[in-house]
């Protein structure tokens, strides 16, 4: 072989492996591209999938709040009232009722009033006639009544939300509050809506006993829903909590711009 | 002279981005870079000023300098892959390649000769780790951008450098010996092309990552 043939044969080589590496990458990012259009595609139908799947599942529930809803109102709050009306008779027949019956009385007027809110808290055709804040007040007064912790409640004059989403927000506050009663001993719960930029962070505080993170993270029904919830409104749930140290569940909302 | 400051050009510009953007390089090993790439100017310049001064040989110099640089690039594909398979698989090309440089200078081509052999079993071996790599990223189910991934810029520069040197080294004994390219341009074309394709990918690898750029 001749010394310049060698000397092209070498480039020439040298060439190829180039264009051989080039043709790979060139492949591979082609490929790629291909693949994360798929992958992308594929991550929002899985995304679509759920969204569909959870505003199901609210819905479920909601209707099953409403059937619950009249059931109380139309027929516990009914019995309720026939069995007040049947004290109201009898105190009026003796002379001297005794003080057990009229407290008998009392503690029915209470419970069919009581009735009466937690039916209304249900029905969401009541629900969507008031505004988030308006709900939660009625809410908080109603806890606050019983006497047994106080809710305090700070809010905004107006809650950029749709009637919808107010809902939602409504039910995981709700839910909030249910599981700082039910499971913190809490003699305190804060709730803080405030409005920042573009979202909505709303905080729900107790001075209850707290949990360990292990506990949260096989935790039921409830929290998963609050978090699906959250997410079907495009935003975050956090909960924070030691033992000891009481809990806090941090809500921050996406704040559309026509609702601004 | 002039030799010299055309080889040292490029790693010295990527030397200086990895100076610039030393402490935002993520992931941390990409620092290891400032180290490497220190060692290699010190080296090409050292060889070059060795060979000009004593009109000696420097291939001594370069037997100890690519068996360095090789090791670190096997570390490199080491740290990024996650499949203990292709851990493996480094790891053993890593071992085979050192204890062939041993037996190359110890039995085949000395410590004072260009050690041909040692350098093209290290080229295909960095050339089947880029193969892997690129393997790994073609099956990944992950969304991810090739462009804003410094392994990716890396090894696109490890695969055009080694594959593209590997038919001048093979050929470099026989080439010399035959005074085929007696002036060393051919040479010198080539690896400059090279070296400008692999400190050019490795600056990129530096500015590349999208986090930090979002983030300053």
């Amino acid at each position: 072989m001749e010394k310049s043939q060698l000397i092209i044969a070498v480039l020439f080589a040298t060439a190829v492996l180039l264009l051989l590496a080039f043709f790979l990458l060139f492949f591979l990012v082609r490929y790629r591209t291909r693949s994360n259009q798929y992958i992308s595609e594929r991550e929002n139908l899985q995304k679509e999938f759920e969204q569909i799947l959870m505003q199901s599942q609210i819905e479920v529930q909601e209707n099953t709040f409403a059937a619950l809803s009249m059931e109380l109102h139309d027929n516990i709050g009914q019995l309720l009232v026939s069995a007040k009306a049947l004290i109201g008779v009898t105190q009026y027949n003796m002379p001297s009722p005794p003080e057990t019956l009229n407290v008998a009385g009392e503690t029915l007027g209470k419970a069919i009033s009581e009735l009466r809110s937690l039916s209304k808290l249900l029905d969401k055709e009541w629900l969507q006639q008031f505004d988030f804040i308006a709900n939660l007040q009625a809410e908080v007064k109603r806890i606050n009544a019983m006497q047994t912790l106080q809710v305090s409640f700070s809010h905004p004059e107006k809650l950029l939300l749709q009637p919808e989403e107010q809902i939602i927000l409504f039910r995981i506050v709700q839910e909030a509050i249910q599981n700082s009663i039910k499971h913190s001993q809490a003699q305190q719960i804060d709730i803080n809506v405030s409005h920042s930029v573009a979202s909505l962070i709303v905080s729900i505080i107790d001075n209850g006993k707290g949990f360990e993170k292990d506990v949260m993270m096989s935790a039921g029904l409830g929290l998963k829903n609050m978090k699906h919830r959250t997410q079907l409104m495009g935003g975050t749930i956090e909960w924070k909590s030691s033992p000891g140290n009481g809990s806090a569940v941090m809500l921050k909302l996406p704040v559309k711009k026509s609702e601004q | 002279m002039k030799t010299i400051i055309i080889v040292c050009i490029p790693p010295l510009i990527c030397l200086l981005t990895v100076i610039i953007f030393y402490k935002k390089l993520q992931p941390k090993w990409l620092r290891l870079f400032l180290y490497l790439l220190v060692f290699i100017l010190a080296a090409e310049i050292g060889s070059g000023l060795y060979s000009q001064y004593t009109k000696k040989s420097n291939h001594f110099i370069i037997n100890i300098y690519l068996p360095v640089s090789f090791s670190f690039y096997f570390f490199i594909f080491f740290k990024t892959f996650e499949t203990k398979k292709f851990k493996i698989i480094t790891y053993t090309a890593f071992i085979l390649y050192l204890l062939f440089c041993v037996y190359d200078i110890m039995f085949i081509e000395g410590f004072y000769y260009f050690n041909t052999y040692s350098y093209c079993l290290g080229c295909i071996l960095i050339v089947m780790c880029c193969l892997l790599y690129f393997m790994r990223l073609f099956t990944s189910d992950m969304l991810m951008n090739y462009f804003t991934t410094p392994m990716f810029w890396i090894t696109t520069g490890l695969l055009f450098f080694f594959a593209g040197s590997l038919v001048e080294m093979s050929l470099l004994k026989y080439m010399i010996s035959n005074h085929l390219d007696p002036e060393g341009k051919i040479y010198q074309f080539i690896m400059v092309t090279l070296n400008i394709l692999l400190y050019g990918a490795f600056t990129i690898s530096f500015l590349c990552n999208h986090k930090w750029k979002k983030a300053s």
